[in-house]
């Protein structure tokens, strides 16, 4: 076990890194600067500026400069926000982002796991006809879909939640309803297909042969072991719940990073558009590999084969 | 209730036709005295801020999102064949390093491949990059072109395992080996064996593909960075109604019809290719 999981934080680092290498070339590499506006700098003004990133200097040795930082855990200066540093940014407002994120992924998995279940014990019932329902929805019904649509019904027509805005339990209750939606409706289906599976399996047959009722038999053995894929998808749905916050964030006005990604894109701020893209990565190598180790805890045969 | 998904796709296809033939309003013609009127009878689905007609600039976004959405879908599966193919059929090292590649990308969220793509695509100046050249100088179309290169190359990974998997699966059967058996050279074997019984997944899977690339289309066009004004897509019109919504006035046309329509076809089209997958029993990927 050990083993194994220096072997995924190794190759997790690694992935990282090419990350890194990957997104600073070809950032850098494109046409255009941060210090390009509709009025031209005075030469030495912009010399000046560009000293203070390394920008005259040859690309490997500004890679280099950049991973020197990186080592002490600095990102550096962002570019177009002067006053600002790259971890001051992140500091800001990925919290922001990834409270938005937990809260929609901590009521989708739950309530996808509910209603997988309850589909698969009464099919054709209201349930299955919900999952069902669901296995299309995930696709029809993206979150920015559903965001404008929640501020016009709940914030606009009934007045019952605020728009917008960050700080009050009120405010996150219909980002997290519209970000976690797409999730809920793909766990939905997972563990409705799972757990169907299981229980016409022999060992559910024998649940039911000692006298349990079905519902004992779906949620503790069926759905139980149904577990694995559902697990597995935690980490595309961390990734859906993190991308998904640029569009949630931009029509809630919530200050988190996915505001700040878009921007530094368009502006070509290459610290903060570096710093960002790695935040996110190292979060999503950080879920995978958490998934791989509770899938290990979970099924003593995966835990055998590392 | 079976038909009715592929019906509301012919009314969608229609839609984009009829519209701009009968309709009165070009899609980018503004008029103030019109702007911000709700659903009329000269106007049946609104207006925008700038007076454009909701109606007209629905049926030009639903060409620019199922154009992205088909094409894209090509590219990705000329290149998820094209890797797919080669790792299965040769084996050994390429296949190793093919789909250590694959699982490496895998793991990157698309969108920001996406996003890095078209921001450099957008730093060069028209009159110097060379897709707008190509394209005759064209910036807008250039833009759109951009997309499904930029989609299809982030959405061939899984396309890439199909193939693969088939290939490998296709390259022990016993037809092959007797083709190569009869002195077939492998580019015969490949296409006169393994290619036509690939047909059957890939396009299983790529109707699966259509409405995820429209999804993400209209991703990229709500956050900014896909189809750019005065052109429309489904994605930029919902983002433009979502930014009207205000406490104040109550513009519910402008999110309700966009929303409804992105919906209602993503909808469609996945159901369609879902009954399609099921109409092929045996082979589900």
């Amino acid at each position: 076990m050990a083993g194994f999981l220096a072997k995924r934080l190794l190759g997790g680092a690694l992935v990282l890194l090419a990350i890194a290498f990957a997104v600073f070339f070809a950032a850098r590499l494109a046409p255009g600067g941060p210090f390009d506006e509709e009025r031209e700098l005075p030469k030495d003004v912009r010399a000046a500026l560009e000293a203070r990133w390394h920008l005259h200097e040859p690309l490997p040795k500004q890679f280099a400069y950049f991973l020197g930082g990186l080592a002490k855990g600095d990102l550096g200066p962002s570019m177009r926000s002067l006053d600002w540093s790259v971890n001051e940014i992140v500091a800001a407002s990925f919290p922001v982002s990834a409270a938005l994120a937990a809260l929609a992924l901590a009521w989708a998995v739950p309530c996808g796991l509910w209603l997988g279940a309850r589909a698969a014990v009464k099919p054709g019932g209201a349930a299955d006809a919900a999952a069902t329902g669901a296995s299309l929805a995930g696709v029809a019904l993206p979150s920015y879909v559903v965001a404008p649509v929640l501020v016009m019904v709940f914030a606009l027509g009934l007045g019952a939640l605020p728009p917008g805005g960050w700080g009050e339990l009120r405010q996150v209750l219909l980002p997290a309803a519209a970000l976690g939606l797409p999730v809920c409706a793909v766990v939905a289906r997972l563990a409705r297909a799972a757990t169907r599976e299981n229980l016409a399996k022999d060992y559910c047959r024998t649940a039911r042969a000692k006298g349990l009722d079905e519902r004992s038999v779906a949620l503790n053995h069926a759905l139980r072991n149904g577990l694995l894929p559902v697990l597995n998808y935690i980490g595309p749905a961390t990734a859906a719940a993190l991308t998904g916050s640029f569009a949630v964030e931009k029509v809630f006005a919530i200050p988190g990073l996915g505001g700040h990604f878009v921007n530094a894109a368009l502006g070509r701020d290459f610290t903060l558009l570096v710093g960002v893209v790695l935040v996110y990565s190292a979060l999503l190598v950080a879920v995978n590999i958490a998934v791989d180790v509770a899938c290990a805890a979970l099924d003593p045969r995966i835990r055998e084969a590392l | 209730m079976k038909l009715l998904a592929p019906m509301f796709l012919l009314a969608i296809l229609a839609a984009t036709v009829l519209v701009p033939a009968f309709s009165p309003y070009p899609p980018d013609r503004q008029d103030p005295h019109a702007a911000l009127q709700g659903p009329s009878w000269s106007h049946w689905l609104g207006t925008d801020p700038f007076g454009r007609d909701l109606a007209s600039r629905l049926a030009a976004g639903a060409s620019v999102s199922l154009a992205v959405g088909f094409a894209g879908t090509v590219v990705a599966l000329a290149i998820g064949l094209a890797v797919g193919a080669a790792a299965g059929w040769k084996g050994g090292w390429v296949d190793a390093v093919l789909m250590r590649i694959v699982d490496t990308l895998y793991g990157l969220p698309f969108v920001f491949v996406a996003i890095l793509a078209t921001v450099m695509f957008r730093s060069i100046p028209p009159d110097r990059n060379p897709l707008v050249l190509l394209l005759g100088g064209s910036e807008t179309r250039a833009q759109l072109v951009l997309l499904f290169v930029v989609l299809g190359a982030v959405q061939w990974l899984t396309p890439a395992r199909i193939v693969r998997a088939e290939v490998q699966a296709l390259r022990s059967a016993g037809y092959v080996e007797a083709c190569r058996a009869l002195g077939g050279s492998s580019a015969q074997a490949l296409r006169q064996h393994v290619l036509p019984n690939l047909a059957g997944p890939v396009l299983a899977y790529a109707a699966l593909m259509v409405p995820t690339m429209m999804l993400e289309e209209s991703f990229l066009s709500f956050i900014g960075l896909g189809a750019r004004d005065p052109q429309a897509s489904w994605g930029t019109l919902l983002a433009d109604g979502a930014d009207t919504l205000n406490p104040a006035q109550f513009r519910w046309w402008l999110v309700v019809f966009p929303a409804a329509a992105l919906s209602l076809t993503l909808l469609s089209l996945q159901s369609f290719a879902e009954g399609l997958r099921r109409a092929k029993p045996g082979r589900n990927p």
